[in-house]
């Protein structure tokens, strides 16, 4: 059997061919998993429920269909941890909320059926901000859990909503984890805890099952160590789904070895990058030199659009309804965080006509930004202009005087992939990241200019002291 | 601020809908939660008369269009 150290922060592709080979089995996988959940995770607030019950019985499963030839794939026995959203049968899905941590489904979200469907073995339900932030939260304190709290500076926020994916991914607790996305709620987490995040295009994932924020927005996608493995993960839980209406009707096929690795073209967005803290600054044009030797460059701007705008009227809007009972109800006086407790009684304030009149902007933007991303295999900026905030300050503090660029509210109103790697470290040892973000319907392309750029830099194999 | 140029007026609005909505959907907000959820209509009022100067047709549609089934039969 092999030594933890190689198990915490092996990929998900180096576990396939650990199990394979004998190195390993699945039931060692899952106790390991499990066992550094309890020890590290905890440590992290990363954690609601450790599922040892059910994860032994589909690592024994895992185990008996390998021996017997009976192969589902590359996830096949390999642990991973879930964002406590997914509905997950007869196991508590607490949406980190206080006021819900009995909750409990008698179904599973379809995201988990693809993955056990793939052999892959669930080990945690894992901690995220209280309704996936849909409330406004304003500083890390905002799950019933406490705050995330990020594997490389323990004074720092592990980021959000998906924090304890982030966070469990990044410190070898589990080598993959499902997150979702909104508005930043992926590549957040994973920039801030420096692994691979991908949000893939809007419909690519079923979401049925899930907790919905914000029909139009959300996203569920995985949360690796590298690009290659996000592609992996991908395929097992992308495609159609009859029960769930977004859904895009083709299936995805992740095929790394028909892929390109250079000779890409790339769209180089400086949009904020000079208002970002230096480390950012200095880490994003080291990028652009590496991807310099597989790609044309180009520099690019964004449409003209009120991409914030729009975004904040859609979200206000379809989480107030999205969440009404528990914010009519009451309940949401029970939230952790202070102003997540009035946070959703102002979206009742926005007029039907209002809320249209940014859908309508929406599709004006999505068709502008087609046509500047069909030019372009990824358009490629940093992740976020600072790293982690520290614990104890509030995001409007730490950010001052910065503004952010406007490439997240465009990426996610148009629905368009993104991923986050690994670029560096910035102030406080903590990781700072770049982001690809590609056309609509195009994630296989994407991830190769991720693997590609990972092929080149060294970042996604560096991990934390745990 | 919607139907508003005027900061001060455009902040009583607020406040006013804010005091409907807690009389509307939650009868126990205290002072102090009201002046939370009137500060936080006033930002979503800023973003609402930003989008109010964007130009659209009478023919721009929303996104998603509207479709009477799920998905196009093939």
């Amino acid at each position: 059997m092999t030594s933890g150290a190689n198990l915490s922060f092996a990929t998900v592709r180096q576990l396939g061919t650990m199990l394979r080979n004998g190195e390993t089995t699945p039931t060692e996988l899952a106790k390991y998993a499990i066992e550094r959940l309890e020890r590290v995770g905890s440590q992290l607030n990363a954690v609601v429920t450790i599922t040892p019950e059910l994860a032994m019985r589909e690592a024994r499963l895992a185990e008996e269909e390998l021996a017997a030839g009976h192969d589902r794939g590359p996830l096949h026995g390999i642990p991973f941890g879930a964002k406590d959203l997914l509905a997950t049968s007869g196991i508590l899905t607490t949406w980190g909320a206080a006021p819900l941590r009995e909750q409990v489904f008698s179904y599973d979200a379809a995201v988990i059926e693809r993955l056990r469907n793939a052999g892959a073995v669930l080990v945690a339900k894992l901690a995220m901000v209280e309704l996936a932030g849909g409330m406004g939260y304003r500083q890390p304190n905002a799950a019933f859990t406490g705050p995330g709290i990020n594997p490389w500076n323990t004074d720092a926020w592990s980021g959000g909503s998906s924090s304890g994916s982030g966070s469990s991914v990044s410190s070898g607790c589990v080598p993959f984890a499902i997150g979702s996305e909104t508005m930043g709620s992926i590549l957040g987490p994973a920039g801030f805890c420096g692994i691979s995040g991908l949000r893939p295009t809007y419909g690519r994932v079923s979401r049925r099952g899930a907790m919905a924020l914000s029909w139009t927005l959300d996203k569920l996608g995985p949360m690796c160590r590298t690009a290659d493995d996000c592609g992996l993960v991908l395929e097992a839980i992308a495609g159609p789904d009859p029960g769930e209406a977004s859904t895009l009707e083709t299936p995805f096929h992740y095929r790394p070895d028909r892929d390109r690795s250079a000779g890409f073209r790339i769209g180089v967005l400086r949009e904020g990058v000079s208002g970002t803290q230096a480390e950012v600054r200095d880490n994003f044009e080291r990028s652009i030199e590496d991807l310099s030797r597989i790609a044309t460059l180009e520099e690019v701007t964004l449409p003209e659009f009120p991409y914030s705008q729009t975004a904040e009227i859609i979200i206000r809007s379809e989480g107030t309804a999205a969440l009404e009972p528990l914010i009519s109800g009451g309940k949401v006086k029970e939230l952790t965080a202070p102003e997540d407790r009035t946070g959703g009684y102002a979206g009742y304030a926005i007029p039907a006509v209002d809320y249209l009149r940014a859908m309508r902007i929406r599709q004006h933007l999505i068709t502008e930004l087609e046509t500047l991303f069909s030019r372009y295999d990824a358009i490629v900026h940093p992740s976020f202009d600072m790293v982690a905030s520290p614990l104890d300050v509030s995001f409007e503090e730490y950010r001052g005087e910065r503004r952010w660029s406007r490439l997240s509210a465009a990426g996610n109103l148009a629905g368009l992939p993104a991923i986050t790697v690994p670029n560096g470290f910035g102030e406080r040892e903590l990781p700072t990241g770049v982001q690809f973000v590609g056309r609509a319907g195009e994630d296989g392309r994407l991830l190769s200019v991720a693997r590609a750029y990972q092929q080149q830099t060294s970042w996604h194999e560096r991990h934390p002291d745990w | 601020m919607p139907g508003s140029n005027n900061g001060h007026d455009a902040q009583s609005v607020a406040r006013r809908r804010a005091a409907d909505i807690a009389s509307e959907v939650s009868g126990d907000l205290d002072e102090a939660e009201l002046v939370q959820v009137t500060q936080r209509i006033e930002r979503l009022f800023r973003a609402i008369d930003e989008l109010r100067h964007y130009p659209l047709e009478n023919s721009d549609e929303p996104a998603p269009v509207f479709r009477p089934i799920g998905k196009e039969q093939p």
